[in-house]
């Protein structure tokens, strides 16, 4: 019976072995990279649900150099919700509407646009093939428990999930790409009430 | 270098709106100006218009530009249809608000919502010709050049303050319409609302401000 039992618990144990593979030295290709360059800026029309509020309007997104973004979400006549600058490892909050303006909420929305930009310091551990497909999975290292699937044959990023604690795990999907840039972008929270819609309306 | 043109641009941007602010002298005649745009307001049933709306967002050089129509019918409905770069519809009737975002329909009363209270208030009183009696709520300041009369408003209620520090009213001198809207946020940021190709007392239906 103890037999028994043992040979099941190791069958268990295999059967639950990841399928990722370890890769100890490949190209770069596998880090997330920015769908926005210095020179383009992207109008987003855009819909927040955060923790009850409700809020609907245009997101602007506008690198600033290379290692810095601007992103501005003002309601559809033109009233300003909130302005944060991305500047590489910084966060800054140039503005945020009182509804808005508490710690927890504004942290949470400014990390979601910094992983949505793919502003990540990635670093590649495992990657896995998704069977008969196009698409492949990675494994961060960095930041941590960060997953993301690029799909063939430009490896554009069409999802990221990322936990960054336990209450907060977070996953975005890019779809409907024009020249590399995704017209719908989607961020859902697992745990927290917080979900965002962007559907691309202009780019410059 | 690129830095050093960009500052030089944003500063010659800036010395243009204040440009634009520098022709203007304080309006010494009130009373003629108050009494000019009651009388015309009287005779306004309706406006149809179209209109730019332009937001500038300091430190940046892009201006974020987005046109639609406007209609207005006494006493208190006001239409603003956002046809580009995306579709956009509020509806005010009296004091109920309906928006319709791509097939979305939202109904609610404009109390609940303070800053579209202010906005409905404000552009309603322009049209109606009794904004200038909005000293509870606003400190007015009068300018003019030789194209507008220009009324200058600082909000007194610190909710409103705290999300945009002065509004400037631009009233065409020809026939005494709103041509321009700017509203100055707290920060360098505003938005100008520019008033084009303005129709008064055409026909407008009452269906026009009920969402279909």
């Amino acid at each position: 019976m103890r037999l028994l039992l043992l040979i099941s618990l190791i069958i268990f144990i295999c059967s639950c072995k990841s399928t990722y593979k370890t890769i100890k030295s490949d190209t770069e290709k596998y880090y997330p990279a920015s769908f926005i360059s210095e020179s383009t800026s992207l109008l987003y029309k855009t819909k927040i649900d955060a923790f009850g509020n409700y809020f609907s309007g245009l997101l602007f997104i506008k690198p600033q150099s290379s290692d810095s973004v601007r992103i501005v979400f003002m309601s559809e006549l033109g009233l300003k919700f909130f302005d944060f600058e991305i500047i590489g490892n910084e966060n800054k909050i140039n503005y945020c509407l009182e509804a808005l303006n508490k710690p927890y909420i504004v942290n949470t929305l400014v990390n979601d646009f910094r992983i949505m930009l793919l502003k990540v310091d990635a670093k590649k551990i495992k990657s896995k093939q998704i069977a008969d497909s196009d698409i492949s999975s990675i494994k961060y290292l960095k930041p941590k428990k960060t997953i993301c699937k690029f799909q063939k044959p430009d490896d554009r990023v069409i999802e990221l999930k990322h936990k960054s604690s336990f209450s907060k795990s977070v996953r975005i999907t890019y779809s409907d790409f024009i020249n590399k840039i995704p017209e719908k972008i989607n961020i859902i929270h697992r745990y927290i009430k917080l979900s965002i819609e962007l559907n691309l309306i202009e780019k410059k | 270098m690129f830095k050093y043109i960009f500052l030089c641009f944003f500063r010659f941007s800036q010395f243009i709106l204040i440009a634009q602010d520098a022709d203007l002298k304080i309006l010494s005649d009130t009373v003629a100006f108050k009494n000019k745009l009651s009388q015309i307001t009287q005779k306004t049933q309706t406006i149809e218009s179209d209109f730019v709306q332009e937001k500038h967002l300091s430190m940046l050089t892009d201006v974020i530009t987005s046109e639609g129509v406007f209609k207005f019918k006494k006493e208190n409905k006001i239409r603003w249809e956002y046809q580009k770069p995306f579709k956009y519809l509020v509806l005010i009737n009296n004091n109920k608000i309906s928006i319709k975002d791509e097939n979305k329909t939202n109904t609610f009363d404009a109390k609940s919502n303070k800053a579209f209270e202010m906005m409905n208030t404000i552009i309603g009183n322009c049209l109606k010709g009794t904004i200038l009696n909005s000293q509870a709520d606003f400190k007015l300041n009068y300018f003019e050049n030789t194209e507008f009369y220009v009324v200058k408003m600082i909000p007194k209620k610190k909710e409103v303050l705290s999300v945009l520090s002065e509004i400037s009213l631009f009233f065409d001198k020809s026939d005494m319409t709103v041509s321009k809207i700017k509203m100055q946020e707290s920060t360098d940021d505003f938005t100008l609302i520019v008033f084009k190709n303005k129709k008064q007392n055409v026909n407008i239906s009452d269906e026009a401000f009920i969402i279909n």
